[in-house]
């Protein structure tokens, strides 16, 4: 793998990093809301 | 009683307001400024951008002085809809909005395509990507940290210019490599070459406007507001000065009007090794700044309207630990990646500034409306704008011709815009208004001020 191929794989790596750290934290967010909702 | 509101935190200053008003902008000193110099020669260029300098330091201004009263999220929204109505203000929230996010779109692309140029093996698509979602990761973490970011890339972008000048060395007048006389070209087109270039002229300062969509999470709206817009008007004022000055003295105005990237394209004509490298991280950095700033702004937009119950309040959410608009902020992001994957560049981009404009005429007929509702002495304002009505008046002169210019290349453009529009209207006015909660929409600045002139 050359030095291009790996960068292109990191930044496909680092998207999906941030964007699976966002909709963990969006889910545990929606789920607090819910349940003070529900109380 | 109505159901308190959701606010997001108070933590900005001036240096943020600099940052994101700046760093929205700075882009387009380096990139897209250049065809005013097709359109209208060397001399129309600078003609073109010190007038439409007046047009935006009338704006900042008119803008600042009623943002100044205003400490809500969303800008020329809020302000439109104390002013004029519901229906000018979901307009002018939508206009924010698609004015924000398809700049944002269109700057993911170019940082894509930049870094395309560095080999044939390196793809465009996961630095689009990664750009646009790394920045909406950061912008839903906190304003703070954002807005932070947004200074130290703009400002780094912003001191490459200067390098370039003075690698040029333009005070030595036997050793300088700009060559004015040689590469100029005057005004080729006449007048009629200025009014076409406005449109093109606008890129020096295009989003500068976007300070006021922050004024609910400044620490006193009243001092960060006026503080961070002027001082960035007269930060791109002169960066754009010193930008045409140092293209058109190192590429010939045949390839300059052409150019893709003017300022890099100028670095490469120094020679100088590390000044290409200066500009080549310029360029990236200033296309990440204005999208990280769009992605703040659009999502404010979006939130003060689905705060004011104008779209669904679903989008009204702050986050319970970082206070930003996180729904908002999530929700843009996959219309940005939308847009960007059209490959439209030249389309995301006019409408995004026909978006722009209309907003211009807008706040122009705000202006009127609110020294005429309250004047002066009657509220407190953290900003007066001086000479009006004559600065207002400017704005609304000024935006028209630049229209008038745009319509002469972009006829059909426009009138899509126009349509989409008209459509967006018919829409609120006949779906979306009887769920609109006309005490919530204005109840805060109602609190706030004393009854207006004639209600």
């Amino acid at each position: 793998m050359s030095l291009w191929e790996a960068l292109n794989w990191t930044a496909w790596g680092l998207s999906a990093l941030m964007l699976g750290l966002m909709a963990l934290d969006f889910v545990r967010v929606e789920r607090e809301r819910a349940s003070k909702k529900g109380e | 009683m109505a159901e308190e509101k959701p606010h997001l935190s108070k933590v900005l200053g001036p240096v943020h307001i600099w940052a994101l008003g700046v760093g929205i902008v700075l882009v387009g000193e380096f990139m897209g400024w250049n065809f005013t110099v097709a359109k209208g020669g060397t001399l129309g260029a600078i003609i073109a951008c010190w007038v439409m300098g007046l047009l935006y330091t009338s704006l900042v201004m008119v803008n600042t002085e009623m943002g100044s009263v205003i400490p809500e999220a969303g800008g020329q929204y809020a302000m439109a809809k104390y002013f004029m109505g519901p229906l000018a203000a979901f307009n002018v929230g939508l206009m924010l909005v698609f004015e924000y996010v398809m700049l944002e779109a269109a700057d993911a692309l170019v940082v894509g395509e930049i870094l395309k140029t560095l080999s044939p093996h390196l793809d465009s698509l996961p630095f689009i990507i990664l750009t646009l979602v790394g920045l909406t990761w950061l912008n839903y973490r906190g304003v703070y940290a954002t807005l932070t970011f947004n200074f130290v890339i703009t400002a780094i972008a912003y001191m490459t210019i200067f390098v370039l000048l003075f690698s040029t060395k333009f005070f030595i007048p036997g050793s300088s490599l700009l060559k004015l006389a040689e590469f100029t070209d005057g005004l080729p087109y006449g007048w009629i070459g200025i009014v076409g270039a406005f449109q093109f002229g606008i890129w020096f300062y295009l989003g500068i406007e976007g300070t006021a969509l922050a004024a609910e999470e400044c620490r006193s709206t009243g001092r960060s507001l006026p503080v961070g817009a002027l001082t960035g008007m007269v930060t791109l004022l002169i960066g754009a000065t010193i930008t045409w000055f140092v293209c058109s003295g190192l590429v010939h105005s045949k390839e300059l009007g052409a150019s893709v990237y003017p300022l890099f394209d100028a670095a490469l004509a120094t020679g100088m090794p590390a000044v290409i490298a200066l500009l080549f991280a310029g360029t990236i950095l200033s296309c990440m700044a204005s999208a990280n700033g769009c992605i703040t702004d659009a999502s404010r937009a979006w939130f003060a309207m689905a705060r004011d119950t104008l779209i669904p309040e679903y989008f009204a959410a702050v986050h319970p630990k970082y206070r930003t608009p996180y729904r908002a902020i999530l929700f843009q992001l996959p219309i940005a990646l939308a847009f960007g994957f059209t490959g439209l560049l030249d389309q995301v981009i006019t409408f995004s500034i026909l978006s722009a404009l209309l907003v211009y005429l807008f706040t122009a007929v705000m202006m009127f409306k609110f020294r005429r509702m309250y004047p002066l002495g009657s509220i407190e304002r953290g900003y007066l704008s001086p000479w009006h009505p004559w600065t207002t008046l400017l704005l609304l002169v000024l935006t028209l011709a630049t229209l008038l210019g745009m319509y002469f290349g972009y006829w059909l453009n426009m009138l899509a815009g126009f349509l989409f529009y008209s459509l967006a209207s018919l829409w609120f006015a006949l779906h979306r208004y009887r769920f609109v909660d006309r005490e919530k929409l204005i109840s805060e600045g109602a609190s706030r001020w004393p009854r207006p002139v004639g209600y």
